[in-house]
């Protein structure tokens, strides 16, 4: 059973933003605005990741983990938010563990990603992605439709890894041409389009794969529980 | 060529052509009475000497013309020590004795051709009178060519010389010694003008001259430069902190920019890319409504602030205290009315000497400060008496360590608390610009817990 992700954020309307994206990967956040009350929910509860604004009142971001830490208190790991830039607190941040940086302004396709990438480091998810029957092992670089095991190429492993990542978002034509080609490939979008259409086919996610006007695709999950 | 220097090389170049002339006048001068006396002594010692020979001959009588002549020579020498070289001649100038040793012959053959002349003659190391004389014996004519040594004379004149230019230079030298001394005192303070005027010029605004006590201009001129480097050192300072402000302001608002404009993006990109649910659009809707207005308060309050540093002329006049906080009551962009908050008003007759505009958003800014402050259901006292408005709550109060920082322009007791409330910390720095537009000052009484009075002092006319 996963346990919730803890926002700490005194901007409430960019700690609101934050827990709707990630009410959007079907995760639970809880949020406060505060560091003390922060403080006192991670000495009581456990949470899976914890969002953390270094820029508090009350107790500042640093000071709340230096304390913490302190007392032996186990921490989940820790995703810094701070619109600081400066080198050294954000080495102070890594020094106290910080799993990883953000900075604002952030995108919410980046705090996905970020997030994603923490919570499958901690193995708080398997190595794989699911979306109805089809299954991709990122360890095996496998993907198998209801036990089928199904033939993709390369770039469109990277395709399906990156839209299953981030299901329910959409991704814009040049965020999957850099995922599954890199930054220096010089094709055109269109490549992106011609693999999508393959992918669909072999998957047979006509429906499931939608085109966005404008924008590009998006992987559209019915909300689980 | 340094001034001190220069000064020095003139003056002595001075000194000495005035020096070396009177000298050379007085030795000049000198040497010619001397030389005059000595070549009179010269004539009248070859005329003694003439008369001496004559006399001598005459009792030498018997004798042939060359004996008598060097018998006589030898006697009129004998008798005049002074009388060095003699030479007699008959009366057509065929030498018949002389006493010149061989290395003085020389002379014999330029003495002078005319009796009764003399000349100067340079010879063999010496100077010599020579003077050629006649005179007779027994009706017989005889020339008498004698030699004076001058040496002497010129020896004086050039040692005379010599000391005279010991003198003068010695004199030189004192001279030379003692104006640099002198200058080098006077020209001191320059030097330190110089190294402070160089200091400054690195950028250390703080250095001075050391001030001379002294009246003279070199002194005058130091402090003068000292006063310039004050009001330099001032006026960079002045600038330096204007500068910094400017930064910090700048950087303050592009932070304070980055929050609203982050959560407007990340709502509208999440709206955009994701399907949401109706309940969760429009909360991000509302979001990005909200952000948007907290955005255009603050472009709001920074066109003002903006319009204040242009400092146009307020339109001043006089206004009764109660209509100026009417209206900043109904201008109110904050709802008061929410929080139950009731207002008491006391000296509303008084004269209120301002721009009316801006003093309702002076009253304005104070009082939404105040409603903010505010708990629920709590009062708030508006007063005015001459030369004085006062707005106290009854309010959360300031601590003390933010007192003196309200005025600063994004600066916040309580940030997240201020915005909550709709606050963006310009709306102090905007009521201070417009109290220093109308000469006033404001001044905050506070503390935690025990509410808050602001209090707007005029300087200006308190009564119409």
């Amino acid at each position: 059973m996963p346990h919730p992700i803890l926002i700490v954020e005194d901007d409430r309307a960019i700690a609101e933003l934050i827990a709707m994206t990630l009410q959007v990967s079907d995760l639970k956040p809880v949020m406060c605005h505060d560091g003390l009350e922060a403080h006192a929910l991670l000495s009581e509860n456990t949470y899976d990741l914890v969002i953390l604004d270094v820029m508090l009142p009350g107790l500042d971001g640093f000071s709340l983990v230096e304390q913490l830490a302190g007392k032996g208190h186990p921490l989940p790991p820790i995703l810094y938010l701070t619109a600081k830039v400066d080198v050294p607190d954000r080495v102070r941040g890594l020094r106290l563990g910080a799993e990883d940086y953000m900075l604002k302004p952030f995108h919410p396709v980046e705090l996905q990603a970020r997030v994603d990438g923490i919570l499958r480091r901690h193995h708080h998810k398997p190595q794989q992605y699911q979306v109805l029957d089809v299954v991709l092992d990122l360890a095996s670089h496998a993907v198998t439709q209801d036990g089928q095991w199904v033939d993709l190429t390369p770039q469109e492993f990277s395709l399906l890894e990156m839209l299953m990542r981030h299901r329910n978002m959409a991704l814009s034509r040049e965020q999957l041409l850099e995922a599954a080609w890199g930054f220096d490939y010089l094709g055109g979008t269109r490549t992106v389009d011609m693999h999508i259409q393959r992918l669909r086919k072999k998957l047979g996610w006509e429906n499931v794969i939608k085109t966005i006007f404008k924008l590009g695709y998006r992987l559209e999950v019915p909300p689980c529980g | 060529m340094r001034l001190n220097t220069r000064v020095t090389l003139i003056a002595l170049v001075l000194c000495l052509v005035f020096s070396t002339s009177l000298a050379a006048i007085l030795l000049v001068s000198g040497f010619r009475h001397e030389l005059k006396s000595e070549l009179d002594r010269g004539l009248n010692a070859s005329g003694m000497l003439s008369g001496t020979l004559s006399a001598a001959m005459e009792a030498f009588a018997s004798l042939d013309d060359e004996e008598r002549v060097a018998r006589a020579v030898r006697v009129a020498v004998h008798y005049m020590p002074g009388a060095g070289l003699v030479a007699v001649a008959d009366g057509q100038g065929a030498l018949i004795h002389d006493n010149f040793p061989l290395e003085m012959a020389g002379l014999l053959s330029v003495m002078p051709g005319v009796p009764g002349q003399y000349h100067i003659q340079r010879f063999e190391g010496g100077v010599y009178q020579l003077i050629r004389r006649q005179f007779m014996v027994l009706e017989q004519r005889f020339t008498l060519f004698s030699a004076w040594e001058l040496s002497q004379v010129y020896e004086g004149a050039k040692a005379q010389a010599r000391a005279a230019a010991l003198v003068i230079g010695g004199i030189g030298l004192l001279l030379w010694a003692l104006l640099s001394l002198a200058l080098r005192a006077a020209f001191q303070p320059l030097r330190r003008l110089e190294q402070a005027a160089m200091l400054i010029a690195g950028g250390d605004y703080a250095a001075r001259a050391p001030c001379a006590p002294r009246r003279d201009e070199v002194g005058q001129l130091s402090q003068a430069f000292n006063h310039m480097a004050g009001a330099t050192q001032e006026h960079v300072e002045r600038l330096t902190r204007q500068d910094t402000a400017q930064k910090q302001f700048i950087a303050d608002m592009a932070h304070e920019l980055k929050t609203p404009i982050t959560s407007m993006v990340g709502y509208a990109d999440l709206m955009r890319r994701s399907k949401l649910d109706e309940a969760r659009q429009q909360q991000a809707l509302s979001a990005i409504v909200s952000q948007g207005e907290r955005l255009e308060r603050m472009g709001a309050k920074l066109m003002q602030l903006s319009r204040l540093s242009r400092a146009d002329d307020p339109i001043m006049a006089w206004h009764k205290a109660k209509a100026l906080f009417t209206s900043a009551l109904e201008a109110l962009d904050i709802p008061a009315q929410e929080k139950g908050i009731a207002f008491e008003v006391t000296g509303g007759d008084t004269p209120v000497y301002g721009d009316s505009d801006l003093m309702i958003t002076l009253i304005q800014n104070l009082l939404s400060n105040a409603i903010k402050a505010s708990y629920p259901g709590g009062s708030i006292a508006l007063g005015a008496c001459p030369g004085e408005i006062s707005i106290r709550d009854e309010g959360a109060g300031i601590a003390p360590e933010h007192l003196p920082h309200l005025t600063e322009a994004f600066y916040m007791a309580d940030k997240s608390r201020a915005r909550s409330e709709q606050g963006n910390g310009l709306g102090l720095a905007l009521a201070s610009r417009i109290a220093i537009l109308h000469g006033a000052s404001i001044a905050f009484e506070s503390a935690p817990g025990k509410g808050t009075t602001v209090r707007v002092s005029f300087t200006s006319p308190i009564h119409p």
